[in-house]
């Protein structure tokens, strides 16, 4: 029997909104989304995993439905916090599937507790923590300002007659051609303008240019699975390149007409990778010759 | 439960795809519901045994791993080309036999990940007792995988010098995968070989059961991969091989 169900584990005293699918007594797939957004980033994967898969797609502390840290997030706390939460629902090795941010906390996870994750998925992660420059002069300067209600006031006013967002968002999160739906776009949106989230995402910004991977990618023996958008412009392809030199070991695809968001923009091609690398026997994966 | 079994050889020629169809064929005259895979996508074969044309291949494991098709659409009942009274079923999934297809696999790759999936997903639909794996020779991607996969293996050689080295290597490669049951069969050994001296020398060798030595026969030669060997010569010594061989996967 398949669940689907909404959560809210209590970890430590911090409160998480967990969205559950798939198969009660399956391994566990945990799913963790980025900067901005909520467990909906990876929801166009659950279908997928959810034949095999016990799926929990959380939203991080300060997202979606979870209450922020009260004493403020940074990736290593993100990523103790989940191995907790690991640890009390299952005794054996996860999946992990981590888009953008939600990537470079899968892999905080996997160095601190190798011996909780059985394999990765990270869809265009973070690791240097430096967004694109587009971000930085276009989306990044829009969220300080929502930070303020005055300002806030002002954008929630005038939004509707520029379509800024709109604009804001289309050119660094997503490829010229996206494929991309009206209705996940929208939601995406309202994700990213959810009230009272400008001091997380301003949090956030911070803890992963704080959080720099490079340099500690080399020495991580879990099967991975790397794709990317090859239009991506939020965290830029520089990164990929660092996987490629740092992690030869990971299977690093890079997608046309995709930018930020595979899976969503190209969904055929970025389940069929997701499929084939879950689908390959662990010892095949593992086995040194 | 289901078992999958793969049969393999280093070098080409071995008598691999004869192998496989003989023993598919065995399993299924004692009433199993056998699935046969050909992997050999650079060099298919095995659909010539089980009597499948060309034109008869609606979708191949190509379409399949393109995602054109379902694998289960890629199944065709052959039972009734053998037309003999076999009380199980036996369903083919061909490899495709035009050049641009082979090429394009070549060209392209697929993800090996897609074919296990298949595997597993063949067995559920079909119900299958037995999946067969025919690999292609050597080590790559997909014999890797039916390898790591695989409930028995059995590895096909000649007593040749070039066949005793490449056995070595796929024999290390199915220990280091913990392959649960492996056999070696030794094939076309020529009238003159001791038997005995052959089988204890291969079992001294790689340390793996041999379940059989297999003679040259000319009636196989004969045959010319027109048909299934048991079928035609249920007599002959090497059908009883066959059935040996069988019977040692499944056990």
């Amino acid at each position: 029997m398949s669940v689907n169900q909404t959560t809210i584990y209590n970890i430590n005293g911090q409160a998480i909104n967990v969205h559950e699918e798939g198969l009660p007594n399956g391994k566990v797939a945990l799913l963790i989304h980025g900067w901005s957004s909520s467990w909906y980033a990876i929801s166009p994967l659950l279908p997928l995993l959810s034949q095999r898969h016990r799926c929990l797609a959380v939203d991080l502390p300060g997202y979606g439905e979870s209450p922020r840290m009260a004493s403020g997030m940074t990736i290593a706390k993100y990523a103790d916090l989940l191995i907790d939460l690991i640890q009390s629902t299952t005794k054996q090795p996860v999946v992990l599937v981590g888009h953008s941010m939600g990537g470079m906390t899968s892999l905080m996870i996997a160095m601190k507790r190798p011996d909780l994750v059985e394999r990765m998925v990270l869809i265009c992660p973070t690791i240097s923590g430096n967004l694109s420059l587009m971000i930085n002069l276009t989306l990044f300067p829009f969220v300080v300002l929502e930070r303020f209600s005055l300002t806030r006031a002002i954008i929630t006013i005038f939004e509707p007659l520029l379509g800024i967002t709109d604009r804001l968002l289309r050119g660094p999160l997503f490829a010229d051609r996206t494929m991309i739906s009206k209705d996940a776009f929208e939601r995406i949106k309202a994700d990213t303008r959810r009230r009272d989230q400008g001091r997380i995402r301003a949090e956030s910004f911070r803890a992963m240019r704080e959080n720099d991977l490079r340099g500690k990618l080399s020495g991580i023996e879990i099967p991975s699975l790397v794709i990317w958008g090859m239009e991506d412009n939020t965290v830029p392809l520089r990164d990929a390149s660092v996987v490629a030199r740092e992690w030869p070991q990971a299977d690093l695809r890079i997608i046309p007409n995709a930018g930020h968001w595979p899976q969503f923009e190209t969904p055929d091609v970025t389940q069929r990778h997701v499929r084939a690398f879950l689908s390959t026997p662990i010892k095949l994966l593992k086995v040194e010759f | 439960m289901p078992k999958i079994i793969s049969v393999h050889s280093f070098r080409g020629g071995t008598g691999k795809s004869n192998t496989t169809a003989n023993v598919t064929t065995l399993l299924a005259a004692e009433g199993m519901r056998v699935g046969v895979v050909d992997t050999d996508i650079q060099s298919p074969g095995i659909h010539v045994l089980f009597g499948v044309e060309e034109e008869a291949m609606v979708y191949s494991l190509n379409d399949y791993l393109w995602g054109k098709c379902d694998i289960k659409q890629a199944a065709q009942d052959v039972k009734a080309n053998l037309k003999a009274p076999i009380k199980g079923q036996i369903f083919l999934i061909p490899s495709s036999i035009k050049a641009g297809e082979i090429a394009r696999v070549l060209r392209e790759g697929y993800d090996v990940g897609l074919l296990n999936d298949g595997f597993h997903k063949l067995i559920d639909d079909l119900q299958l007792d037995v999946l067969m794996i025919d690999t292609h020779p050597g080590l790559n991607e997909e014999t890797l995988l039916s390898i790591a996969i695989s409930d028995a293996l059995a590895i096909i050689m000649r007593p040749d010098q070039q066949d005793y080295q490449g056995t070595g290597v796929t024999v290390e490669v199915a220990r280091k995968l913990d392959v649960p049951r492996l056999l070696l069969v030794v094939n076309k050994v020529p009238a003159v070989f001791d038997v005995s001296e052959v089988k204890a020398r291969v079992e001294q060798t790689y340390n793996c059961e041999v379940a059989a030595v297999m003679p040259h026969s000319d009636e196989m030669m004969t045959l010319a991969s027109a048909g299934i060997f048991s079928l035609h010569y249920p007599n002959h010594p090497v059908a009883g091989m066959y059935k040996q061989i069988a019977a040692r996967l499944v056990a």
